[in-house]
């Protein structure tokens, strides 16, 4: 008779009179289960089998069986119980079975080898890939347009990186625009001349890829002239520039003041939000996309089992929307579009397209992987020489996704294939996109 | 400074307790979520089923507070998702107040807004704020402590002047916030990516998105010294694979014990839940020597050159947590 011990509980869930007991052995025959303190005869036992091939719970109703021993140990008692029943057998060798199979598979094979074997991931064509990030960008742009599916959404770019600043300070902001289209292979500006009616400035990622302050407040000077509203980004502050920080929130808020506008501030972190709210009569917060969490994973739709409530997160709830209002003065949040049908809470929400987060370091992996060759072994950088506007990590081309910066990012290409489908967001309580390239 | 380990079983409390931990963390996942929600969204951050990474069920939570009565080292339980949604939060209450029955009485949150629901439902446990939630300044700790947290568990990509900086502000910011504790991560799992920031799936089927293969590559199309640029830049080393058990492998601060004392961290988390009960065994055991030597050293080259001698004899695995 083959018993396993210790099977994960999350895979082998017993209950005992209702109460979740771990089993600690089975066999096709009997199992055995712990508890602190002895029980009495139990009147019904159920077992949940989690069933890997269906990715859910296959419940055994225990009819026919024995309790066979009692053992008493140090800090529990171990019961034994015998079990006659064939949908019991049937279930405990598929356990066997598929848990063998997955520890098989986790053990001799790659993370994609076994994602194949467990969801149909093609792990053979994980070799396959762009040889820089303008040939990546030519493949996922290919062909995209500039289309106005939408009216009545406001529009906005990101200016994010030296490139777009530099741009963008030279340029008239119709200049700019064609640029920017342009420059990311994007076509259809001489029939839609789409000019945006706000540009956010700054990176929500990189404390290192912010203007400069000269800068900074020229670009807000050209944008109030040409009159396209301003939202200041930040990433993550770091302790040691708190001071710096509030020096310059202050001077962003004497220059709304002295221009009687108002500016929007994006904020990447608590603290930040905390400044903001106690800094800034003329400045609005926005929870940016690292505080507004969610799932992302251009894996995603590999994912087995249940997808109950993927759309939502926690600014669902009123009581946690009130909380950012009250201390925090947020009423607007930045959300990305990620390749499911997301719910957007009351209130004023931005949609960034067509990049979404994946993962953030608040060190630098590419800086890394340039200075020591090898991603793993980061430090703060302190400056920088701007590795990521030379390099950029480079995905299976199947994922749609990248490395830039600090970060990684999935494409939402059905957004750049199918732009109509921004009409849905529009409905579901989207009032501005953002578009970063 | 106390040991703060990972508990992936309730088998391994007392031989941790023997190896020298002072205090655990571990996840309790009952069936009645797991079924509802599966790993999509999860309770804690180990969004996995077939890994022994949690305790199970709650009769597991009653043996060990049974074996706690003995060994008197607390337990802290996670519950750090990143974010829960609506229907989720009235749910978590439940599970934290049957826990709270047990005695067990702090639980390690990262989501704000878990937290904010629980002081409004007046839940009155412990918080400790999870690594997971970005501790960075002064000011995220400050807005925080308004909640009434009992320890700030520091993200592993902290400096240890920052995290210095950071303690020695709540000297300033009055009696509420002094009796603060402060974690910081020490052994093993040193991420690539920030955990507040890690958006991606780490479930049974398919791996860390972070471990996905990738390719260092130019920007541009036509960059031919893209290589040589590189070449010139790195300062690569070689350090030889191993198979056998090495402290600190997979991540290690042992050689910042002396900065992190003084910079005012008082407790050192030790992670590894789901690892060989020997290896973590292990890992309690060389913390605990590093401890006893940081005891005695009368500087940080001392207790370096000691500590090295004892656990690092061929050499450590230089995954560096605080570098």
């Amino acid at each position: 008779m083959q018993s396993v011990e210790m099977i994960p509980f999350g895979l082998l869930a017993g209950f005992v009179d209702d109460k979740e007991v771990r089993i600690t052995e089975i066999s096709t025959e009997s199992f055995c289960f712990r508890v602190r303190e002895q029980v009495e005869r139990p009147r019904h036992i159920r077992i949940g089998f989690y069933d890997l091939s269906e990715s859910m719970y296959r419940e055994v109703e225990l009819e026919s069986y024995h309790f066979m021993e009692k053992r008493q140990e140090q800090w529990y008692v171990s019961y034994t119980v015998e079990v006659f029943q064939q949908d019991y057998v049937q279930a405990v060798q598929k356990l066997f079975r598929e848990y063998t199979g997955y520890i098989r598979a986790r053990i001799e094979g790659t993370d994609g080898e076994m994602a194949q074997i467990t969801c149909n991931y093609p792990v053979n064509q994980d070799e396959i890939h762009a040889k820089s990030m303008e040939e990546q960008k030519s493949i996922w742009f290919s062909g995209a347009q500039i289309r106005p599916v939408v009216r009545g959404m406001e529009l906005a770019l990101a200016l994010d990186r030296r490139i777009w600043y530099n741009l963008y300070e030279r340029n008239t902001i119709e200049k700019f625009t064609e640029l920017y289209w342009k420059e990311n292979g994007i076509g259809g500006w001489e029939q839609h001349k789409i000019i945006p009616d706000r540009l956010y400035i700054g990176n929500a990622f990189c404390h290192l890829l912010l203007p400069g302050e000269e800068q900074l407040f020229a670009l807000m000077e050209k944008a109030n002239v040409e009159n396209v509203g301003i939202t200041l980004v930040f990433p993550c502050m770091r302790e040691f520039q708190v001071e710096e920080m509030v020096k310059l929130l202050k001077k962003v808020e004497n220059w709304c003041e002295k221009r009687q506008i108002r500016v929007e501030i994006l904020v990447n972190d608590w603290g930040m939000a905390a400044l903001v709210r106690e800094n800034g009569e003329y400045l609005e917060p926005c929870l940016g996309v690292l505080l507004n969490k969610q799932k992302k994973d251009p894996r995603m739709h590999y994912k087995k089992g249940s997808t109950r409530g993927l759309g939502e997160n926690n600014l669902q709830a009123g009581f946690y929307r009130r909380f950012l209002k009250d201390t925090y003065g947020i009423n607007r949040y930045e959300w990305e579009s990620c390749g499911y049908p997301q719910v957007f809470p009351q209130g004023k929400n931005s949609l960034h397209l067509p990049y979404y987060q994946t993962n953030t370091s608040q060190y630098c992996p590419l800086y890394a992987s340039c200075t020591e060759g090898e991603r793993g072994k980061q430090r703060l950088p302190e400056s920088c020489p701007g590795y990521c506007e030379q390099y950029a990590y480079i995905y299976p081309e199947h994922l749609h996704m990248a490395g830039r910066y600090n970060s990684l990012f999935g494409l939402d290409e059905e957004l750049v294939k199918h732009p109509e489908q921004l009409k849905a967001y529009q409905q579901a309580g989207i009032d501005r996109l953002v578009i970063g390239l | 400074m106390k040991i703060v380990a990972g508990l992936g079983c309730i088998d391994d409390y007392p031989l941790f307790c023997e190896a020298g931990a002072d205090e655990f963390f571990c996840g309790y996942v009952p069936y009645t979520w797991t079924k509802r929600y599966g790993t999509t969204l999860a309770l804690n951050r180990r969004e996995v089923l077939c890994y022994q990474v949690q305790l199970g069920a709650y009769s597991e939570l009653e043996i060990l507070a049974g074996m706690r009565e003995v060994y008197k080292r607390p337990i802290h339980l996670t519950f750090n998702s990143l974010y829960y949604i609506p229907e989720q939060y009235p749910m978590i209450e439940d599970i934290i107040r049957s826990c709270m029955e047990l005695d067990f009485q702090s639980f390690i949150l990262a989501d704000p807004a878990l937290i904010v629901y629980l002081r409004k439902q007046r839940v009155d446990c412990q918080i400790h704020l999870s690594g997971e939630t970005g501790e960075n300044n002064r000011k995220m700790l400050e807005t925080f402590q308004n909640l009434d947290l009992k320890r700030m568990i520091f993200h592993r990509k902290n400096t240890i002047e920052d995290m210095a900086s950071m303690i020695a502000a709540r000297k300033t910011t009055g009696e509420k916030r002094s009796g603060t504790e402060f974690e910081a991560f020490v052994l093993n799992e040193l991420c690539q990516f920030s955990g507040s920031f890690c958006n991606s799936l780490h479930c049974d089927e398919l791996g860390h998105l972070c471990r996905v293969p990738y390719w260092l590559l130019p920007q541009k199309a036509v960059d031919p010294g893209w290589k040589n640029r590189l070449e010139v830049i790195r300062k690569e080393e070689s350090v030889p694979e191993r198979d056998d058990y090495l402290c600190g492998a997979g991540g290690c601060g042992l050689c910042a014990l002396y900065r992190l004392q003084k910079a005012g961290i008082t407790h050192l988390k030790l992670v590894g839940r789901g690892n060989h009960s020997e290896d973590m065994k292990a890992d309690i055991q060389n913390l605990h020597k590093s401890l006893t030597i940081l005891k005695t050293a009368g500087s940080e080259a001392e207790y370096c050159r000691q500590m090295k001698q004892q656990i690092f004899p061929g050499g450590c695995s230089r995954q560096c947590y605080y570098r």
